[in-house]
């Protein structure tokens, strides 16, 4: 090496002698190639390519040797280079001078108080007439039992047998002999029910979407998130790692905008396009409103995206057979790309579901996280989910359907609030057509901890009364936009008229007795 | 600097005794072949297939503007390995995943796109399931308890737990559950996976540090990446490792900032369910007082299976319960159920009611399950005044080491800690991973295989789970069939003299 920086004659000496190898070479190679078809014009332009610009070529290969070294190089050790250098002892000190915060902090009384202590027991046989630890019994307007069915007698029969033949867990995840027969079962019914090709059922509901999502959403791809939707679906999107783009809570002008100009910046970037999903709730938890379905469609079509529609709380209450949004709307299920939802609110069994053509739902068995991952729903809830669709799936089922409605408007008759009262019924897009009614206060400008307090109040009153509600429920630290303080009012088929209106009667007292 | 690290820290050494037996040269060699065969092969009907038969294709292309939902690259693996030995997984079967396992027969037609069932059954013995005390039962005392429970207390609560579905069963599994691991509270979630995905954001969030095994679970890894706080990994069961992440942690603090660590949480879990290793929780207690961090436990394998009542590494490995900060553990194992539990301090455990997303926004757990759990634990606490749950504990015990050493015996090639119930076998070539399934299923043995990217590529192998079910017969007549495969597969290579 040091000859030759003493000596540049020596340089050009190197490369013809390299040279004159890499002919040699090449003579060798073209004479096998002849027995190959086409290797000759390869060869011939890979040299051609070489001789042509040696030092280009250098480069670039020297390039790829970086990149490649670059790449492989431990992710810490480029970062290291902002470390303080320390000496032993330096570290020993820090290490015994360091305290850890505790690991969770303290909870003060009033939290306590309201989140903790006022959360209801109940005992025996849950459902529209429930039992409380006390052992008085209260109509049951906070459960997710839309249409009374939860633990129905034949139901219950259904879990029973479902003992009798598989016993309860099911030891392993569906990858590995988790698989039952009932569950492939389900999930023919639920695609049949839906009308897709295919469903996945998963074992626990909130975790279903935040599991599709990022199976089919990366880094690099793009979703679009109404910006009150559930829980569920912001840690999804936080998994996934996705770029997420929020738009106004049910404002179609906003997601217009919003997509209107990721398509001008596209345009002007030119940028590759990825997958895009919008996502979005049928009936939305934290409001109880409808999705403006229609316009979604029209929108998702236009601008090209694919749609994700969470049907937790839709399925079985909407549409006059109970097949949900879809169907409430005249909307044909074509048009959705991914439908999820949870078998535990109006079917009263546990778990959630993914319906969707054959090649959505076989992608999430290896990469939906809660689904390879986790072992299988047990099979009596998995036959008492089945029982539940047949059901809801019949002529009975469309009766509870038409009393829920039923329901719904005679509740909305009586609770609504007068000139004097001092609490609103929170009207969103087509929420009238929603079992799910949040009540508020009108005097919205109290702080939250205040409003809670005296929503609180309300609730003990009524269950007092004889009527079970609760406030909604947020984990307030961790969700992106906290919704207002409400009451959500969970309406139920299983009760009479009657009943209803006495619950609202109820309701409304309790509210004037704690307000006034 | 390295080297003055490892001097300092003498406390802990590592025995070799536990170390992973290499696989002989010719093995590797062969291996990566196989995988450069599949790969090259792959890329060849990939190449033809999208010129001759681009429509079969089309999913990977953007079509009218929509890109592909699947990444051309990212479903390679999906379409050219797994897709061969697909049959070998998702079996389905129709009975209890006890001592046997009834399989579906089905048949593909289309090279394993789709199956059809033949409507014939075939039943073998079940080295899978996670059936550790054999609680995964449709007779006997856990069985009958259950079908009381649903008459009287139904499927479902149909509320999560702090709106409206808080039912007193759950307050009754919730203190039977922290009086067996020793704490003063739990709190049950119906979904194993969810209990650490949706827990651990409660915990730690930014300016917080998560020190995670390389080998945790996915659910473990979910609730970590959206907890906001900062993940580091250390080797598998490593404490020099930890030790070394550890004191570079603490004394450079956060980030660019080198702000202190607002708090440290070290993630574990107690069994390994892919390598049968048993963490080595002394040395992590010692580590524990010497930094200061956090200790969480993820028992889902090894509540009920370990220790000599059962109750886990704490008790397997005498600690007291109490060094541990957060215990959590799944019912889907030991207990034949479902769901997981945290258990803890009251502070911590009331605090986790609050957040934990869960117990806010997910269904509670299903009575009838919780019957099924409260009645295991009376068993393997012998309240129900027999000594089952000694025996059941004893059989696994028994069982496990008896394959275990048996498997060494031979030959084989087998990792994890002799008390393990998961015994991992080694087969290495992708090619075997399938043909000991498919062996193994004509042996009428119903096993778990892994490969890439479950396991690192060259380890792909056979988990056997051991379970009370299974009695010394059993255990004898299957050792007998595995030894057969081994022979036909050559797996007998380990160099090592038992
Ligand atoms: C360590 C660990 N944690 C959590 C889980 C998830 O438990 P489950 O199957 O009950 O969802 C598993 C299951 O395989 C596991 O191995």
């Amino acid at each position: 090496m040091d000859e030759i920086i003493q000596n540049p004659a020596k340089v050009y000496e190197t490369i013809t002698y390299l040279m004159n190898y890499v002919q040699k070479y090449t003579a060798i190679i073209s004479e096998y190639s002849k027995k190959i078809p086409y290797t000759t014009s390869f060869v011939k332009y890979i040299f051609n390519v070489v001789m042509a610009n040696p030092l280009r070529i250098l480069l670039e290969v020297a390039l790829i040797i970086f990149l490649i070294v670059y790449i492989r190089k431990d992710r810490y050790k480029v970062t290291t280079e902002l470390r303080n250098q320390l000496t032993e002892k330096e570290i020993e000190e820090l290490i015994d001078e360091w305290e850890p915060e505790e690991l969770v902090p303290d909870i003060s009384d009033d939290v306590r108080q309201l989140e903790l202590e006022s959360v209801p027991t109940l005992k025996g046989i849950v459902g529209s007439k429930s039992v409380l630890e006390d052992g008085s019994t209260v109509l049951n307007l906070a459960s997710n039992n839309f249409l009374g069915i939860s633990n129905d007698k034949r139901l219950l029969e259904k879990a029973i047998a479902g003992v009798n033949k598989y016993g309860v867990g099911t030891c392993g995840p569906p990858g590995f002999y988790g698989t039952l027969d009932v569950h492939t079962d389900l999930e023919k019914k639920i695609a049949k029910f839906y009308g897709t090709e295919s469903a996945l059922v998963y074992a626990q509901g909130f975790s279903t979407i935040s599991s599709v999502i990022p199976a089919f959403l990366k880094r690099g791809d793009l979703l679009i998130c109404d910006e009150l939707c559930n829980f569920a679906i912001q840690k999804g999107a936080e998994i996934s790692r996705s770029n997420v783009r929020f738009f106004k809570h049910n404002d179609m002008n906003d997601l217009e905008e919003l997509l209107e100009s990721i398509h001008i910046n596209d345009k002007k970037k030119g940028t590759k396009i990825t997958r895009r999903f919008i996502v979005t709730e049928a009936i939305f938890y934290n409001t109880g409103e409808l999705c403006n379905l229609e316009k979604i469609i029209e929108l998702k079509y236009k601008y090209k995206y694919r749609l994700i529609l969470d049907e937790s709380l839709s399925l079985g209450v909407l549409g006059k057979t109970g097949r949900g949004i879809t169907e409430h709307l005249g909307i044909p299920v074509d048009k959705i790309e991914i439908f999820v939802g949870s078998l535990a609110n109006t079917l009263g069994a546990a778990g959630g579901y993914c319906a969707s053509n054959g090649e959505i739902v076989e992608h999430q068995v290896l990469n939906g996280l809660a689904y390879c991952f986790s072992a299988s729903l047990p099979a009596p809830l998995t036959l008492a989910s089945i029982g539940a669709f047949d059901i809801v799936d019949s002529k009975e089922g469309v009766k509870c359907i038409q009393q829920l409605h039923e329901n719904n408007k005679s509740f909305r008759e009586v609770i609504k609030p007068s000139k004097k009262d001092k609490y609103v019924v929170y009207q969103g897009f087509k929420s009238e057509d929603s079992p799910i009614i949040h009540l508020s206060l009108k005097n919205n400008d109290m702080p939250r901890i205040q409003q809670e307090k005296l929503l609180q109040k309300v609730v003990d009153e009524a269950i007092k009364e004889g009527v079970l509600i609760s406030r909604a429920k947020y984990i307030l630290a961790q969700e992106k936009n906290v919704p207002r303080s409400t009451i959500a009012v969970n309406l139920t088929a299983g009760l009479t008229k009657e009943e209803i209106e006495r619950a609202a009667v109820v309701i409304k007292d309790s509210f004037r007795k704690v307000l006034n | 600097m390295s080297k003055n690290k490892s001097q300092k820290s003498a406390t802990i050494e590592d025995t070799n005794d536990s170390k992973a037996e290499e696989a002989p040269f010719v093995v590797l060699i062969t291996t990566y072949l196989s995988y450069l065969i599949l790969i090259i092969f792959g890329h060849i009907r990939d190449f033809f297939g999208k010129i001759f038969k681009s429509g079969e294709y089309a999913y990977l292309r953007h079509q009218n503007g929509y890109a592909p939902l699947n990444s051309d690259f990212e479903n390679f693996y999906q379409r050219r390995l797994y897709l061969r030995i697909r049959d070998v997984f998702n079996r389905p079967i129709t009975n209890v995943p006890g001592r046997t396992l009834t399989l579906l027969d089905r048949v593909s037609h289309d090279k394993n796109k789709t199956f059809q069932l033949t409507g014939t059954t075939t039943e073998v013995l079940n080295l899978s399931s996670y059936n550790y005390l054999g609680f995964a039962q449709n007779k006997g005392p856990c069985a009958e308890a259950v079908k009381a429970c649903i008459k009287k207390n139904g499927i479902t609560a149909d509320s999560s737990r702090i709106v409206a579905g808080t039912h007193e069963i759950h307050k009754e599994l919730e203190k039977t559950v922290a009086r067996f691991v020793h704490q003063e509270d739990a709190m049950v979630v119906n979904m194993g996976f969810a209990t650490n995905s949706t827990t651990i954001p409660a915990l730690v969030q930014k300016g917080s540090l998560i020190i995670s095994d390389q080998l945790n679970h996915s659910s473990l890894i979910f609730g970590a990446r959206i907890s906001g706080s900062k993940i580091r990994v250390f080797k598998h069961n490593d404490m020099k490792d930890l030790e070394g992440v550890l004191r570079e942690a603490i004394s450079q603090g956060q980030p660019r900032t080198h702000r202190p660590w607002k708090k440290i949480l070290v993630m574990v879990e107690g069994l390994y369910s892919m390598e049968g290793n048993i963490v080595k929780l002394d040395k992590l207690i010692e580590l524990k007082k010497k930094y200061k961090f956090y200790l969480y436990v993820d028992e889902a394998h090894s509540i009920g299976a370990l220790g000599k009542h059962g109750r886990g590494v704490c008790d397997y490995w005498n600690v007291d319960p109490n060094l541990v900060d957060i215990h959590m553990g799944t019912f889907t194992k030991s207990f034949g159920a479902a769901g997981g539990y945290i258990a803890g301090k009251k502070k911590i455990i009331d605090w986790i009611r609050l957040n934990s997303h869960s117990n806010t926004y997910a269904e509670g757990m299903s009575p009838l399950v919780c019957q099924q759990i409260i009645t295991s634990f009376k068993i393997i606490m012998g309240e129900d005044g027999t000594s089952d749950g000694k025996k059941r504990i004893k059989q696994l015990m028994d069982n496990s080491r008896y394959l275990s050493s048996e498997l060494k015996k031979m030959g084989f090639i087998i990792y994890g800690d002799p008390d393990s119930p998961v015994v991992p076998l080694l087969l290495y070539n992708p090619a075997k991973v399938s043909a000991f399934s498919r062996e193994a299923l004509a042996r009428k043995i119903g096993v778990v295989v892994v490969g890439y990217p479950a396991t690192p590529i060259l380890s792909s192998r056979v988990r056997f789970c051991c379970s009370a079910s299974h009695s010394r017969e059993d255990m004898e007549e299957i050792v007998k069939r595995i030894s057969e495969i081994g022979d036909l597969l050559k797996l007998k290579i380990s160099s090592r003299k038992y």
